[in-house]
């Protein structure tokens, strides 16, 4: 008999959900974890992200407190306070996963780990020791790595990623962020708000590429304002590494440029964690980007062994992770609870927020199908005013056949908790008149969604 | 720490519920996600899996009884120095405030207790060719009501006019959703013809021939068919049928149908004369005008009659709503209209999603006799077979006469052979003095 009727690899947002999930079903659960329990998204990405992002919000309404009434003057950011408390919120949530693990009495098995077989796995602990683990399902769960390209060579210090980000504890006067993405404009967001000069390149002609471009364009518009300098379908061609910093060497429709700062923030995509895992051994297969193949139910090439989170590809989110795990639980359970990819929602916490799921404009368009799209503005409502956030929007994406919602975008102060009503609405096929005849309190942000509802029908009151 | 198991509320609509049978006994332990019970809800038995785990120190709720939910069934210690008589007494409290009257937690009737036999199945859940599982709205008065239908499937079933109650959901939990009202509407199956909208393709019939010789077609079952066969079948095998048959003297019958076509503009059929007497009757046999509900039967004032109509290659069973306060006249005019709209395929789901009680009559075949399944939820289901010259016995006298057999078929949980008897004697009554009919 094996020693576990499910082994984790990874106890990131997707292995740790797994485990426990698979635990409440009655198996026999391990996990197996190199460094922190709770993985990228509690360690080094969502949380302590979230963390620093607060700073920084609040921070922005100090230095506009006379806008409100109030006074506060030469107000300023403690960097390394504000770091150390983002580190120390990071480590309070990777403690709660510690307590749920074991509360559910999950194994935890702390060390790397790799294939013997396809129902073995070596685990090296930090001592050198190795200890082999038996199971009869395995679901990998090991994360990514950031995308690294010859021509950027990151070094941790003046060539940095979203990690070594996270730990310096000192602000940079100035820096250069590549990738427009999530990562690059929360970061951008961050350090400009508390003073340092910031450039963002973009290889795309838009800001946040995966978004709507009307809603990508709210949020270039606003970045601009608080003077960021923001460069568009630009390529990076070089890094000039000076002894205190870097020049940056552009190229934008065959015309060169360069800039010159002290930090770079790597941010152009991510890897699969595969290597030292010892794939080959158990024969389980990566497709053409490097990610681990997987079928609906999240299992591999190989019965038993599944995948989920980043490691098997398609959008790196924490909550797609979490839901993958579910799925390959249940299917190792007997059961088949795909996840829809369609409705996976995507948040960017800078300020203006952005959240979206479902289709943008251009990817409707380009299904071919009539499709209605309905529109409120935040200057239009009281509650966005009041609050002194009147800069974005909702927009509604509907098929036009029967009003079907299937894409929702907002930009604006508390975009990412507004969305929640709109991931429910098109999970459950919502059309236009429900949310339009869905009594929406008054007076809310979300009022905002049911009158892009009623946009889309023709009988907006207000606007 | 004391943990009290609480009546889960199995389905968004359950209110109470019975719980059939106990799966743990006082003094077990048992883990969070053991199968304490099972739970017979208003659309079928679930386990019921504990949150917690434990020990179990007391069962509240016998099996076979009905409980509301949020009721204390069992409650589990899991330290030793745990209270359990405060327990107890508090968890009685709170089922007594929960019941509020003296008939729950009360076995319930004989059909449901027999709690000896564990595996025995309890109450079959209404086959739902009629679905409506809420009992305080027993018909569906709106497109997809009472249905578990995503509100995109619901609008493109009223624009294909899809019966949503002959699509079997394979969203959350047997919910309704877009793709499942697309593919019925695509293969043409709960929906009635392809006129409703040109996009909709005819059903394909796969037709095999591997062997011109061989004078053998396979023909693969539409959707529909599929449907109705696994409905029926449900039907068939979980409800106890039984029938009664009786022979109606029609000599006035065909005579009063002459003379009201003499009337000009009038067209009246046996079938018409038929649906209004079987209003009337309901009237009066209220225990046939209703609905079953796993553990309640719901008794309907108005005689909503289904009438069954073959469409191509099915049926379909149209409502003529509040017959018995429509005429001959009225009746006949309606149930023509019904008839070509479902042909056209052109009913709304208002129009045939309900109904209190199903005729079906295939009497201008002129067959002998037949008997028909019945339509769940409703109880009962009448079957006309065709009238026939036939000698008859009158004052002693062979003479020449006319005789039509119907058959009822019912619902032995919710209607016994006395009530089906006696319904059948009105109806022949009615039938057999048609001039009754008229007023």
């Amino acid at each position: 008999m094996a020693d576990f009727e499910v082994l984790i690899i990874g106890a990131g947002p997707g292995g740790y959900v797994a485990a426990i999930k698979a635990a409440q079903h009655g198996k026999k659960v391990a996990v197996i974890e190199k460094e922190n329990l709770g993985g990228v998204c509690l360690n080094w990405g969502c949380i302590p992200t979230k963390a620093l992002l607060k700073s920084a919000e609040i921070l922005d309404g100090m230095k506009h407190a006379k806008d409100y009434g109030l006074k506060a003057e030469n107000v300023s950011a403690d960097y390394a306070a504000v770091i150390k408390r983002s580190r120390d919120v990071a480590g309070g949530m990777s403690k709660g996963i510690d307590f749920l693990l074991k509360k559910n009495k999950v194994t935890i098995l702390l060390g790397t780990a790799a294939f013997v077989d396809a129902h073995t796995l070596a685990v090296t602990k930090a001592d050198g020791s190795v200890q082999n683990v038996t199971a009869d399902n395995v679901i990998i769960a090991s994360g990514h790595k950031p995308r690294t390209f010859p021509h950027l060579p990151v070094d941790g210090k003046q060539v940095v990623n979203y990690r070594h980000m996270l730990a310096a504890t000192e602000q940079p006067k100035s820096m250069l962020a590549i990738g427009a993405g999530a990562i690059g404009m929360e970061f951008s967001y961050f350090l400009s708000t508390l003073g340092t000069q910031v450039t963002v390149v973009e290889v795309l002609d838009q800001v946040l590429p995966v978004e709507d471009a009307e809603i990508a364009k709210v949020v270039e518009r606003e970045f601009t304002k608080r003077g960021v300098v923001i460069k568009l379908a630009t390529k990076v061609v070089k890094l000039e590494l000076k002894p205190s910093s870097v020049i940056v060497h552009l190229e934008k429709n065959g015309t060169a440029e360069t800039v010159e700062v002290e930090k770079v923030l790597v941010a152009v995509g991510f890897l699969a964690n595969t290597e030292q895992l010892g794939l080959e051994k158990a024969g389980v297969k990566l497709d053409e980007r490097g990610f681990i193949q997987v079928d609906g139910d999240q299992q591999t090439s190989v019965q038993g062994i599944y995948a989920i989170g980043d490691v098997a590809g398609k959008q790196l989110l924490a909550h797609k992770a979490s839901f993958e795990g579910e799925a390959a639980v249940a299917h190792i359970c007997g059961h088949s609870q795909q996840v829809n990819y369609a409705q996976i929602p995507g948040c960017t916490y800078c300020q203006p927020q952005v959240a979206s799921v479902g289709v943008s404009e251009k990817k409707a368009k380009e299904s071919g199908r009539p499709i209605k799209i309905g529109k409120f503005q935040f200057l239009a409502s009281g509650k966005a005013k009041a609050i002194g956030h009147p800069e974005g929007l909702v927009k509604l994406i509907f098929d036009a056949e029967y009003m079907q919602l299937i894409g929702a975008h907002i930009v604006g102060y508390d975009a990412t908790e507004m969305l929640a009503e709109l991931s429910v609405a098109l999970r459950l096929e919502t059309t236009a008149e429900e949310l339009m005849t869905t009594i929406h309190a008054h007076p809310t942000l979300s009022e905002a969604v049911m009158e892009a509802a009623a946009d889309a029908l023709g009988v907006c009151v207000h606007q | 720490m004391i943990i009290e198991q609480l009546m889960p509320a199995l389905s968004p609509t359950m209110t109470e519920g019975t719980l059939v049978a106990w799966r743990v006994k006082k003094g077990d332990v048992i883990k969070a996600g053991t199968v304490i019970a099972e739970i017979q809800t208003d659309k079928a038995v679930a386990d019921w899996d504990a949150a917690d785990g434990g020990t179990v120190v007391e069962i509240l709720i016998e099996a076979g009884s009905l409980a509301k939910v949020n009721m204390v069934a069992a409650i589990l210690s899991t330290k030793k120095d745990d209270d359990i008589p405060a327990a107890i007494a508090k968890a009685k409290a709170t089922n007594a405030k929960l019941a509020g009257s003296a008939v729950m937690a009360a076995p319930v009737s004989a059909l449901v207790s027999a709690p000896a036999a564990a595996a025995q199945p309890a109450v079959p859940s209404a086959p739902a060719l009629v679905s409506t599982p809420n009992a305080a709205a027993p018909r569906a008065e709106k497109p997809g009501r009472g249905v578990r239908i995503s509100p995109v499937a619901a609008k493109i079933a009223a624009a294909f006019a899809i019966d949503v109650r002959l699509v079997i959901g394979t969203g959350p939990d047997g919910r309704i959703v877009k793709a499942d009202i697309e593919a019925a509407a695509k293969s043409g199956s709960a929906k009635l013809g392809a006129s409703a909208s040109a996009k909709a393709e005819k059903p394909k019939l796969k037709v095999l021939r591997p062997d011109a010789s061989q004078a053998q077609t396979t023909v693969a079952l539409s959707p529909m068919r599929q449907i109705i066969g696994k409905r029926l079948l449900e039907s068939k095998t979980q409800i106890p049928h039984f029938y009664v048959t009786e022979t109606i003297e029609a000599s006035a019958l065909m005579m009063i149908r002459e003379q009201l076509n003499l009337l000009d503009g009038l067209k009246v059929t046996v079938n018409d004369l038929i649906v209004r007497a079987t209003a009337l009757a309901l009237r009066v046999h209220p225990k046939l005008s209703a609905t079953f509900h796993g553990d309640r039967v719901v008794q309907h004032d108005s005689s909503d009659i289904s009438v069954a109509v073959a469409i191509p290659d099915g049926l379909i069973t149209p409502i003529v709503a509040k017959a018995h306060t429509k005429s001959v006249r009225q009746i006949g005019d309606e149930v023509r209209s019904l008839a070509k709209k479902a042909v056209e395929g052109k009913l709304q789901p208002s129009e045939f999603q309900g109904g209190s009680f199903t005729i079906s009559n295939l009497g201008m075949f002129g067959i002998e006799a037949f008997a028909a399944i019945i339509n769940p939820p409703q109880v009962a289901i009448l079957a006309v077979a065709g009238i026939k010259d036939v000698p008859v016995v009158k004052n002693g006298q062979v003479v020449a006469g006319k005789t039509m057999q119907v058959t009822l078929s019912a619902d032995h949980r919710a209607v016994d052979g006395a009530d089906a008897a006696a319904f059948l004697k009105t109806l022949r009554e009615l039938l057999e003095a048609p001039a009754t009919l008229l007023g």
